[in-house]
């Protein structure tokens, strides 16, 4: 006969089968009678569809892989079990989700890792192209958040070799008009230069960025020439969606240039009056508030007597710098490598540009190839 | 697909279990567990479910013919053909395109069919328990197809020998017991699997490039509980759902390092396979019977034997070996020490000497392994601990800590004792504690953060 202590075993076994039924086939049918949705807002990502499963993939699993992931992807409450996740984890003590720190109120992505002879080989790119151009050029890699709040950082976590590496960089490139700015934003770093929640910077922390490049430029730095309007106040930017952190959120301030220039600003063949988004307001990125979403060209074009035709390469961080550059250009034409695939010879030939701009955070900076691979075509082409 | 698979967790299994208990007759709930089982794997791919149904056919057919053949010399010729052909597949598809490699040829590039060393161990169990005269020939092919595919054990076992699980095929019931003791063993299975292992597999994976003395200690003590908590876990879900469809499957792991020496070590480790190797491969050779010389040879063979089956990397080669000469040690002047040693004495030494066997397992290279293990021992060190080492340690000190714990039989002492005093209550709380867990593991898998099973590159 079986002991009284296993029975109870038993009973206690039998209670979890039916736990594990009653939830497994309750998710499921909630899952399946649901209707599915095309994206999800906490992880800022297109989900899979059923109508984009293959039966092709039959052979090598691929299918089978694709109904898996739809499944997943469409799973009833999902973003609760996310967020239900993200609690689980921090009361384990995990301080360290998908490369990004958990910080004191603070998201911090960790940075690329430094290497040296991948970032030469783009400042050789650059001398180059000064050097076929003849433009002046100064170039600006700025800190990311991880390096400026290192204060903010789960205790004994290391913010890399990201303010060596920017030490390194600067070195290198004196030549290249560099424009250091890690001790502006060390000095500010108590104003909430970059998003809790978000890889990207404030508009402040674009503010004292800009500020390095006006000083070097002999352009006027006045915060007050500028109206700070409170765009959105629950932005959950790209690290909580990582994380699927619920608690933390950012504003997002646009800085707009009072009694600044009338403007036109081109981009994708459509001519609008203004750089902000204000339909990204109402979406998951709020950041696309400025220039929405990436592109690999737009122009501006500014009602001034300014003779400043700046040509600029840079990364998703200049789109919150643009506005501080308004008043002080005549135009400003704006390529994004990653996503630009025309010709930049042929954006030279125009030779309208007075001055060029090389704007990257440092993580992109190490990690995207694609500029090099832009101011090759353009030094090849010059050479020939 | 995979145990922590959203679908299979929540959509497959439950249907599974469901249309099994609709199903009246024995035969009917066989095909039907034939059915879902190559249903399940043919999601990673059909050309994977061809080579099964063909190494299904094929052992079917060998063991029909070794069953009616009445000449001794055939019957070996048979029995040799049958097994060359599974390990010949086996080569194929696991070892050949490395040594094509190793040599500078290109590779094959074949698909790497899920759980091919484990059902080839079973395939091969099933010819030599007939060649044996453990069983007879299983007559109907669906049964047969059973024991080879049966959904639970195809991609990770355990590896039940055929004779273990013949009378099952034809004749079994699932009792309230089964349900419970099923019930118990999965949940407990999926959270070693997926808040333990997983757990610690960031830590491994955090710690991959430390230096320092502290670093390479606790990135090999992670990755040993790593992999215990995720092969073990994997062991507890198929042994667990198994009882569900009322098959009784052999423990695979028990407390492992817990073990008092190494040869106490392999009979808690991976049990399916270190006695599918005595009962297939050291016995046969003639085990400890025929003097020291064999012995010496025969555990060469088989130690030998278990480094390669797990791969064809030289990692592997080295860690058989390793565990060749300690078991020879055990046998001729290291037992004498141990057995000197007071209990803990004992599991301290073996688990010190079982990690460090696994630093081959879990490094790249050979180079990487002595590398590390000079590091163990202050050799190139970057110093002491450093940040890093602090970090991974802070954030994960109550992962460690459970790791430990529920490495040895605390747990189980700990239910007893809660079941015994507080009775149908504390069957109630515990089951509360238990579906939290479910709820726990459900959330990391659907977060992403749940992990593949490590034993399933073998």
């Amino acid at each position: 006969m079986t002991k009284p202590k296993n029975r109870r075993q038993d009973r206690l076994g039998n209670i979890l089968l039916l736990a594990f039924m009653i939830l497994g086939l309750a998710s499921m049918a909630l899952s399946l009678v649901l209707p599915d949705r095309d994206r999800s807002d906490t992880e800022n990502r297109h989900l899979a569809q059923l109508q984009d499963i293959r039966a092709t993939g039959l052979w090598t699993g691929q299918t089978g892989k694709q109904l898996s992931d739809w499944y997943a992807d469409q799973f009833a409450g999902r973003e609760t079990w996310l967020h239900l996740d993200y609690i689980f984890r921090r009361m384990e003590g995990v301080s360290l989700m998908d490369d990004v720190y958990i910080g004191n109120r603070m998201l911090l992505q960790q940075a690329a890792a430094y290497d040296p002879a991948a970032s030469d080989a783009r400042l050789d790119a650059i001398r180059q192209f000064q050097t076929k151009t003849g433009l002046p050029v100064n170039v600006q890699i700025v800190p990311t958040s991880i390096s400026v709040n290192a204060d903010r950082l789960p205790m004994n976590a290391t913010a890399g070799d990201e303010n060596t590496a920017l030490a390194d960089i600067q070195a290198k490139s004196q030549d290249l008009g560099f424009i250091d700015s890690r001790a502006t934003l060390e000095s500010h770093k108590d104003e909430e230069l970059y998003y809790k929640t978000d890889h990207h910077w404030t508009s402040r922390g674009a503010w004292y960025a800009y500020t390095d490049l006006a000083a070097a430029k002999g352009w006027t730095a006045d915060a007050s020439a500028f109206r700070q309007l409170e765009a959105a106040g629950d932005f959950q930017g790209t690290l909580s969606s990582r994380t699927g952190d619920p608690f933390l959120s950012d504003t997002v301030h646009l800085w707009v240039p009072e009694n600044g220039p009338q403007y036109v600003m081109t981009k994708d063949g459509v001519k609008t009056r203004t750089m902000y988004d204000a339909a990204a307001l109402d979406q998951k990125d709020k950041y696309q508030v400025f220039t929405g979403a990436n592109t690999g060209l737009l122009t501006l074009e500014m009602d001034t007597d300014s003779s400043t035709r700046l040509l600029v390469f840079k990364d998703s961080y200049f789109n919150s710098y643009l506005q501080f550059l308004i008043p002080q250009c005549r135009t400003i034409t704006v390529v994004d490598p990653r996503y630009y695939d025309g010709d930049i010879n042929q954006l030279l030939e125009t030779g309208i540009f007075t001055d060029v701009l090389f704007l990257y955070n440092y993580s992109t900076w190490m990690q995207d190839q694609s500029l090099t691979g832009a101011l090759e075509a353009v030094t090849s082409n010059q050479a020939e | 697909m995979s145990f922590t698979n959203l679908l299979f967790l929540t959509a497959f299994l439950p249907l599974s279990l469901l249309l099994y208990h609709l199903m009246k007759s024995n035969k009917a709930r066989n095909l039907l567990l034939v059915a879902l089982s190559w249903l399940f794997y043919a999601w990673g791919g059909l050309q994977s479910l061809v080579l099964l149904i063909i190494v299904t056919l094929w052992i079917w057919v060998t063991g029909q013919a070794l069953d009616t053949e009445q000449d001794p010399q055939r019957k070996t010729w048979i029995f040799r053909a049958g097994t060359g052909f599974l390990l010949l597949v086996l080569i194929l598809y696991k070892y050949l395109d490395f040594w094509l490699q190793a040599v500078g040829l290109e590779p094959l590039n074949l698909p790497f069919p899920l759980g091919i060393s484990f059902y080839t161990f079973c395939a091969i169990s099933y010819l030599a328990d007939i060649r044996m005269q453990r069983c007879l020939a299983q007559k109907s092919f669906w049964n047969l197809a059973l024991y080879l595919s049966f959904f639970p054990k195809i991609a990770q076992g355990p590896i039940t020998a055929y004779h273990q699980i013949e009378a099952q095929l034809v004749r079994r019931s699932v009792t309230f017991q089964d349900q419970g003791a099923g019930g118990l063993q999965f949940v407990r299975g999926l959270a070693k699997k997926v808040i333990l292992a997983d757990g610690l597999a960031a830590v491994v994976q955090g710690l991959q490039t430390s230096s320092t003395f502290a670093g390479v200690w606790l990135l090999s003590l992670a990755y040993s509980f790593q992999l215990y908590f995720d092969f073990s876990g994997y062991s507890d879900m198929a042994i667990g759902m198994s009882r569900w469809f009322g098959f009784s499957l052999p423990a695979n792991f028990d407390h492992p390092y817990r073990a008092t020496s190494i040869r106490d070590f392999w009979r808690r480790w991976h049990i399916s396979l270190s006695s599918w190797f005595r009962d297939y491969v050291y016995i046969p050779l003639g085990g400890s019977r025929e003097g020291k010389n064999a012995l010496i040879r025969n555990l060469f063979i088989v130690w030998l034997l278990t480094g390669i089956w797990h791969g064809p990397q030289f990692t592997f080669l080295l860690w058989g070996l390793y565990y060749a000469l300690l078991i020879m040690a055990e046998r001729f002047w290291m037992g004498d020490f141990l057995k000197k040693l007071p209990y803990w004495g004992k599991v301290f030494v073996v688990f010190l000497l079982v990690n460090t066997g696994w630093v081959f397992f879990a490094a790249p290279d050979a180079a990487t392994a002595f590398v590390r293990l000079g590091r163990m021992i202050g050799l190139g060190i970057s110093g002491f601990a450093d940040n890093q080492v602090w970090f991974w340690l802070r954030t994960n000190a109550l992962l460690l800590a459970a790791a430990i714990l529920f490495s040895g039989g605390l747990y189980e002492r700990l239910q007893n004792r809660f079941l015994a005093r507080w009775k149908q209550p504390g069957v109630l709380i515990l089951a509360g504690f238990w579906i939290l867990i479910l709820i726990i593991c459900l959330a990391a898998i659907v977060g992403g953060t749940s992990q593949t099973f490590l034993y399933f590159a073998f």
